[in-house]
């Protein structure tokens, strides 16, 4: 069945109305089958079904004796006691527990110096209510150290300046400038400049980085990440074009709307505000948080007016806001922190995959574990290793720090 | 007329009120053709049964919600169809480590509306089983439930093994020859009429 369908980064959307069950064309299939004749627009109807190649291959399936059989056998293969077992289970696992309490007391992640006291941590897993936490091993190999201040300016003219390595500098392009300073770069408003020049901010995995736009609006880059902005605002809007994870404090003017391009396709518009961006390409979906003020996300046929405390998140074809974000856990990055709240244990990783710039391997079956808890993001590796011991999952650090593997538990 | 089969209004509003043993019948009612289909997706049986728990769980949070069976099921088979890509999606992060690896979700609809289609028309193809004469669905039983070879089988009934193949055709002709006079509508009464005697029950 033809849908229109559009590419929003990795999102596809598409207009049909809803993956749904036609009725109509059941109808037809099943005296088809069964060898019964079919009326004229009953053979265009089976027709045009037969002619996609997933369609093709399921009529096969069904008229073919032996995958018949087949099918017939993993049909029967089926648990039903287990599986509704199982959903008894979830069920009443599912009312709330309660859990220890963690403080949720938040820091400023320029004040990056040792200031996390506490490390709580824990996870609860499910389906394995006998299954206590074991050993864990944490093979003692070369340590890996958080992220930093890092990140990469790409002038106009497409040379680069590497800022982890530049001592404090007053970067001059034509008549603007930029001052660098420590692990941020602020841009002086310039009101002569005559040229749009663009520069491009981008921090590798394990970087993060802090910039003032010339209109004085305040941007946080997680690592792999990365904002294109103009060096001084001279259209009637304010546009800039992001990736990844960015938090915005977007100085208020009512004259020139400020507008974010996300991934190229998804754009927020704001109304004067502080908002996080969240569009990793491995997450499952593409997320903005609003904190104050006021934000309109559009994507394709899908917009949104959000509210404070509200999150637009763009999954495959569709966009849902949620009333009932966690904030806190939101910006926690910006914040020195890992917030792992109810984060599956792939989170987790995903998240220190970026952070300390290893790759993950799943060995074996992943635990179905669920985490809580906060942890600094100047802890080395494994010291944050060490903390998720608790849960009862293993892990193995290989090819000197640059892989990390998860043990079956 | 709906689709292969369908459940009393009563049991329905028992249903999205609460009433275990309504929440119940659904779950007999549409678990094979869901596992079935998750199993196109996984390639995995436990996998499969796992997405399919977890659908009907998300259904039980949701139950108040529904008030007809075509909702229910296209609620079900969504569930299962997104909880199966996000698996076949974190499989991929996991094997390529942070390359994206995209699922092309055009693909995977059309794939997954052939598949829900084929779940519910072999439910109503299965059901008929029941009603062959009865060394034919004998012999059929024994082959593809609990897996006997054709040896075996001829063993079992005393009976030659060609006699065991020719069988086992024929049963599933007349398989096809025994539905193709019933309207769908009757073979929706007739699965229902085979659900209330218990024959999709454990």
């Amino acid at each position: 069945m033809a849908a229109a369908f559009f590419r929003i980064g990795r999102f596809y959307f598409y207009m049909q109305p809803k993956f749904s069950f036609n009725e109509a064309l059941y109808q037809v299939l099943y005296k088809h089958w069964s060898g019964q004749p079919l009326l004229p627009a009953e053979q265009v109807m089976f027709e045009a079904w037969i002619a996609e190649p997933d369609n093709a291959a399921v009529w096969e399936e069904l008229n073919d004796e032996f995958l018949l059989q087949q099918q017939l056998k993993e049909w029967q293969s089926y648990d039903a006691q287990a599986t509704w077992q199982q959903f008894l289970q979830l069920r009443d696992e599912a009312t709330p527990v309660k859990k220890p309490f963690i403080s949720r007391q938040l820091f400023r992640w320029s004040a990056a110096a040792a200031v996390f006291a506490g490390i709580a941590i824990g996870s609860y897993v499910y389906f394995q209510p006998t299954s206590t936490p074991t050993n864990t091993t944490v093979t003692q190999v070369a340590d890996v150290l958080p992220g930093s201040s890092k990140a990469m300016l790409i002038l106009d003219d497409g040379s680069t300046i590497d800022l982890d390595t530049a001592h404090n500098q007053v970067i001059q392009q034509g008549s603007s400038a930029a001052q660098l300073q420590g692990g941020s770069l602020h841009y002086q408003n310039n009101v002569n400049s005559h040229t749009i020049a663009y520069n491009t901010l981008k921090t590798p995995r394990g970087g993060q980085f802090q910039l003032t736009l010339p209109d004085g609006s305040l941007v946080w880059l997680n690592a792999a990440s990365s904002i294109r902005f103009p060096t001084s605002f001279q259209n009637a809007e304010r546009v800039v074009d992001v990736t990844g994870e960015v938090y915005f404090e977007v100085a208020q003017n009512v004259n020139k709307p400020f507008r974010v391009n996300v991934n190229k396709q998804a754009r927020v518009e704001v109304l004067g505000t502080s908002f996080n961006i969240h569009a990793y390409d491995d997450a499952p979906n593409m997320q903005t948080t609003l904190l104050a003020g006021s934000v309109k996300v559009s994507a394709g046929v899908h917009t949104a007016l959000l509210r404070p405390g509200q999150q637009a998140q763009l999954g495959t074809g569709n966009m849902r806001i949620n009333k009932n974000v966690d904030i806190a856990k939101v910006m926690a990055w910006k914040n020195g922190l890992f917030d792992f709240q109810d984060a599956s244990l792939q989170d987790v990783m995903l998240q220190l995959s970026r952070w300390y710039d290893v790759e993950i391997e799943f060995r074996g079956a992943i635990p179905a574990t669920e985490f809580w808890g906060k942890m600094g993001r100047n802890l080395t590796l494994m010291q944050v290793l060490k903390g998720l011991e608790g849960s009862g999952v293993h892990f193995k650090l290989e090819n000197n720090g640059k892989k990390l593997i998860v043990l079956p538990s | 007329m709906d689709s292969g089969l369908d459940i009393d209004q009563a049991t329905i509003t028992g249903f999205s009120t609460g009433d275990e043993k309504a929440f119940q019948q659904v779950f007999d009612l549409l678990f094979r053709p869901l596992c079935f289909f998750a199993g196109k997706f996984t390639g995995q049986k436990e996998e499969a049964e796992d997405a399919v728990s977890q659908a009907f769980h998300k259904l039980w949070i949701h139950r108040a919600g529904f008030n007809a069976l075509p909702a229910i099921r296209t609620f079900l088979y969504t569930t299962v169809k997104n909880h199966c890509l996000d698996l076949l999606k974190h499989k991929a992060v996991v094997d390529h480590a942070h390359h994206n690896i995209r699922i092309s979700q055009l693909n995977a609809d059309s794939f997954a509306e052939s598949r829900m289609m084929q779940a519910q028309l072999l439910q109503v193809i299965f059901a008929e089983i029941e009603h062959l004469p009865a060394h034919y669905r004998d012999v059929l039983m024994l082959s593809f439930v609990e897996e006997l070879s054709v040896a075996e089988i001829a063993a079992r009934i005393n009976k030659s093994e060609n006699h065991v193949r020719a069988d086992r055709s024929r049963g599933l002709a007349l398989l096809r020859a025994s539905l193709k006079n019933k309207k769908l509508l009757e073979a929706a009464l007739l699965l229902w009429t085979l659900y209330e005697q218990g024959y999709f029950h454990r």
